[in-house]
């Protein structure tokens, strides 16, 4: 039988009258790596944050292991927060600790490990993202793509059940982000853990993917193994997978020019966007 | 009308986020560690800066006092003169505005950074309230620190009056000393020192709302930085009128 880490139930979320995610439905499978895409501003980075309780839905619940967030004191929250690691866009390494502390940061936190032993888990985390012997840098010494391998090296550090990624390829050279890719699928090797990816990048997802959700005007509008997606007919899933801006994707705003109004989001995606 | 509701809603916020943080005063053990770091960071690094400020404005109180008071024969009362105004006045607001300026700046820069590198947030995920990470160890720095700052402000500032009305305005040294023991009370001190932590506590609060609050950007930053100088200043200068209104009358 099938289990899922997360299931989002008609989960509805407005910031003022910009509606970002509006009667979302999906579910995660554990173990698996899933990776949301979409177009800018369709609520991806939302919904991540929904997930971790950094934000609240204004209805519907989203469950993690069965336990529905949205309803958990700020403690219990904190408790199933420990399920999670999350690599930031930019890593959100802490500028004034050096590589070594802030993969210990979580380890010092919540575990009673001596000093060494906590050591001990920096250097193998380190190797593990293929950073060996650079515990003393600072991350204000790192390029993008360091600290986005150290951003994960934290994130692994407390083995969490759920490791979840905004955009780990933005910002980085296509040779760069292969690596990063790389690196997720040997993760996902090393670890049982379910893999949840937000991103852009069209190889990449086919790359590590083992199940896709596609975001589109605030809804889920495919969700699929990566050949599903890719054999879908779908216009929006056509042009997006094909990268393919002269394509109108939906009928109501054919204008034959380069047409980005259905890019946004929610209840403006029906008024001009200039 | 729109402005109007921004400043209330603001209020409401600040309100919030000042009983949030003096619930997580009292909700945990904060890192003693954290706690000796940043009483450092508050106290050991303000204080050359705020003996400079002190000893400047010790002087000038002196000579202008003394000028003043020649001018109808009580140049005996400069003692009692630079020991009260230093004291009660000039050693808390000095801290304070000291306060302001070095580690509240510091503060706001630090978490408006933290905020849009989304190190907030990953603080957060980690399972670490960032209230009790990077708020309360501060809070009680200032709490601890401020006192103790105004004690220092306050000896710096009468002694540079005391150096000035003896060496330079030749006064005698022991009615200057004498008028400092006889006029300043203990209690002054007290309320002194009282007066510099209620402000250090007003201003950790601002500094820190402030920077949790920064909007995107480096704008943000520098406008998080802009508006907790600002109005920690401005809080200050009003808010000692009332309360040396309550304790003096």
């Amino acid at each position: 039988m099938v289990e899922y880490a997360v299931d989002f139930k008609n989960v509805h979320k407005a910031f003022g009258k910009q509606v970002v995610l509006n009667d979302v439905s999906c579910r995660i499978e554990k173990g698996k790596t899933t990776v949301i895409v979409g177009p800018s501003g369709t609520g991806k980075s939302v919904f991540l944050k929904l997930l971790v309780g950094l934000l609240k839905p204004d209805s519907g619940s989203i469950l993690v292991d069965g336990r529905d967030i949205t309803q958990l004191k700020k403690s219990e929250l904190f408790e199933v927060r420990k399920k999670f690691g999350m690599l930031f866009q930019d890593g959100a390494l802490f500028d004034s600790l050096d590589v070594a502390e802030n993969i210990a940061f979580p380890l010092r936190r919540h575990t009673r490990l001596k000093n060494k032993e906590i050591m001990k888990i920096v250097e193998d985390k380190l190797d593990q993202v293929g950073l060996p012997g650079i515990q003393h840098k600072l991350p204000s010494e790192l390029s993008g793509g360091m600290r986005k391998r150290v951003g994960l090296a934290r994130a692994l550090a407390l083995d969490p059940e759920i490791i979840l990624f905004d955009e780990p390829n933005s910002g980085l050279d296509p040779v760069m982000s292969d690596a990063i890719d790389k690196l997720i699928i040997r993760t996902k090797e090393h670890t049982k853990s379910t893999f949840i990816v937000i991103s852009h990048d069209i190889p990449g997802t086919f790359q590590i993917a083992d199940h896709i959700i596609m975001l589109y005007k605030s809804q889920v509008i495919a969700a699929g193994t990566c050949e599903e997606i890719q054999n879908s007919t779908h216009p929006v899933l056509v042009q997006f997978f094909s990268r393919n801006s002269d394509i109108p994707i939906d009928q109501n705003y054919v204008t034959g020019k380069l047409d980005l109004r259905p890019y946004v989001t929610g209840e403006l995606a029906g008024e001009d966007a200039d | 009308m729109k402005q109007v509701e921004k400043v209330l809603v603001g209020l409401g916020e600040l309100g919030f986020f000042a009983g949030r943080m003096f619930r997580s005063l009292f909700s945990a053990w904060p890192d003693p560690q954290l706690v000796l770091l940043h009483m450092y960071k508050i106290g050991v690094e303000t204080l050359p800066v705020l003996i400079a400020v002190c000893v400047f404005v010790g002087t000038n109180i002196a000579l202008v006092g003394y000028h003043i008071f020649k001018s109808f024969g009580g140049q005996q009362f400069l003692g009692a003169y630079v020991g009260l105004s230093c004291v009660r006045e000039l050693a808390p607001i000095l801290t304070g505005a000291m306060m302001a300026a070095k580690p509240g700046t510091d503060i706001s820069a630090t978490i408006a950074t933290m905020r849009v590198k989304e190190q907030i947030d990953a603080l957060e995920v980690m399972s670490v309230d960032p209230f009790q990470f990077l708020i309360v160890p501060r809070l009680i720095a200032f709490i601890f620190a401020a006192p103790l700052l105004v004690l220092f402000g306050a000896f710096f500032s009468v002694a540079a009056g005391y150096f000035v009305a003896v060496y330079q305005l030749h006064l005698n040294s022991g009615q200057f000393l004498n008028d400092v023991r006889n006029y300043v009370l203990l209690q002054d001190v007290f309320n002194g020192m009282l007066k510099g932590g209620l402000f250090a506590i007003v201003g950790c609060v601002l500094s820190c709302f402030f920077g949790f609050y920064s909007q995107p950007g480096p704008k943000g930053v520098s406008r998080a930085i802009n508006l907790s100088v600002v109005t920690i200043a401005s809080f200050i200068v009003i808010f000692n009128f009332f309360l040396t209104a309550a304790i003096y009358g």
